[in-house]
């Protein structure tokens, strides 16, 4: 299962991607990180975009090869401004920056 | 920190203009003359205009709060309009900033702060934990510390403060929409104040400012100069980790993406070039003519929501005629940076 946020807008208008790559074989990690994908309102933001205000990041969140017993999908996809960065997302942007960051 | 003396080539052109008897004109350019910092102390000797109604406060209203790393708005006061430094750098930046910001409407356009009816500037500083960026809200100014690798705070540069306010500026004036063409008008109006109220804080003539935006936000281990490059879209930074700067300088590089509320930080580049080469070409202050020029754009109350690049180069060149003439160099310097660019007027 691969995680991946990208980031875009802000100020400086930089684009930025953060990725994961969580190991298939370690169900320990697997079930930690679909907890969290599956907290998520994934269907609510599927397509929103900026929210207007000046300088915001706009990220979109995609995962990729879902085990498929968890799910109906094998991909999720979502676009939403940073003033909806809350909760699980939040929790799951945070969380796949950390680890990128710690990997690199 | 300020000029302190008058560019000769203003005062010639002023008599020119008096020759020519264009007396409105050159009493409307020196009465924006007037209101500069340069001529404040010779200001009693010639008779002002009567102020307008709205320059009710000439003297900001500043209150800074501190987010204490936090996500979480408005934060606790820690300054307020005349207190004493705080000692804490970002809260002082901050301050000095919006002073900068606040002076430059009101002595170069006669704006009494962002709604020209005097409105409270309002700064939150240490906004987040490693935040890498600056916003404005509607309501204030909001201010990351930067992750420290990439991103110094963001307070450190004035042309990011000025450029967060002319949100405001913009908010209250002509509301571009924030997405494609209109937000990256949106973008550019401020990075253009953005980058006149540093050069109007430091004395600069146009052909001694940088033309960078955030000039002093990347840490040393960045390959850049700063984050947007008015003079030179496309060539501010150029690194491993960030990449090329994206910005286009002519239409026919224009990004179309869905990224960045459809690259309004990208396609900004475009009109950023066209304000450059506007004040290039008339030299000196840049904010007492192609300033002007852009300011009474945004504020004549003409330009739609969804105002496209063509739109808005149209309102520009009329701006231009309706204040300096239409034999004006000034017009004629508009009508050339929109072609130079490839925007079809
Ligand atoms: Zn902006």
């Amino acid at each position: 299962m691969n995680i991946t946020v990208v980031r875009s807008g802000g100020f400086a208008g930089i684009r930025r991607t953060w990725r994961v790559v969580v190991n298939d074989e370690s169900s320990a990690a697997v079930d930690e990180w679909l907890h969290i994908v599956d907290a998520c309102p994934w269907s609510d933001a599927v397509d929103l975009d900026g929210d207007g205000v000046p300088d915001r990041f706009v990220f979109v969140v995609t995962v990729e090869a879902l085990p498929l017993e968890s799910a109906s999908t094998s991909q999720l996809h979502a676009t939403l401004p940073e003033s909806r960065v809350v909760g699980p997302w939040r929790q799951l942007i945070d969380r796949v920056q950390a680890s990128d960051r710690a990997d690199t | 920190m300020r000029c302190t003396i008058v560019p000769p080539y203003l005062l010639s052109r002023l008599a020119r203009l008096d020759e020519a008897g264009l007396g409105g004109v050159a009493a409307a350019a020196h009465q924006t003359l007037m209101q500069t910092e340069p001529l404040r102390e010779t200001r009693q000797a010639v008779a002002p205009r009567a102020a307008p109604p709205s320059t009710a406060s000439p003297r900001p209203e500043r209150t800074i709060s501190d987010a204490g790393g936090r996500e979480v708005l408005p934060g606790s006061v820690v300054r307020r309009e005349g207190g004493p430094e705080s000692g804490d750098a970002a809260v002082d930046e901050a301050y000095d900033g919006l002073g900068a910001t606040h002076a430059l409407f009101a002595d170069a356009f006669e704006r009494s702060s962002i709604d020209g009816r005097g409105l409270g500037l309002d700064a939150t500083v240490h906004y987040g934990s490693r935040y890498d960026n600056a916003f404005w809200d509607g309501e204030r100014m909001v201010f990351g510390d930067g992750d420290g690798e990439v991103f110094r705070r963001f307070t450190l540069s004035l042309s990011v403060i000025g450029h967060e306010l002319s949100h405001g500026v913009t908010q209250y004036s002509s509301a571009l929409e924030y997405q494609g063409q209109s937000g990256a008008l949106n973008e550019s109006v401020s990075d253009v104040f953005g980058a006149l109220v540093e050069q109007h804080s430091r004395g600069q003539a146009a052909s001694e400012a940088s033309w960078l935006i955030g000039e002093e936000l990347f840490t040393d281990m960045v390959e850049g100069a700063a984050l947007r490059s008015m003079k030179a879209p496309g060539t501010a930074y150029n690194d491993d980790i960030l990449g090329v700067d994206p910005q286009p300088a002519h239409m026919r590089d224009f990004v179309d993406t869905r990224d960045d509320n459809g690259g309004v930080h990208i396609n900004s580049g475009i009109p950023n070039r066209a304000f450059f080469l506007v004040a290039d070409a008339l030299g000196g202050y840049a904010w007492q003519r192609a300033g002007r020029i852009w300011y009474d754009t945004i504020t004549a109350g003409g330009l739609e929501p969804r105002a496209t690049f063509v739109q808005f180069a149209r309102a520009t060149v009329e701006a231009a005629r309706a204040r300096f003439g239409a034999t004006s160099a000034e017009l004629d310097a508009v009508q050339r940076a929109w072609a130079s660019v490839g925007v079809e007027l």
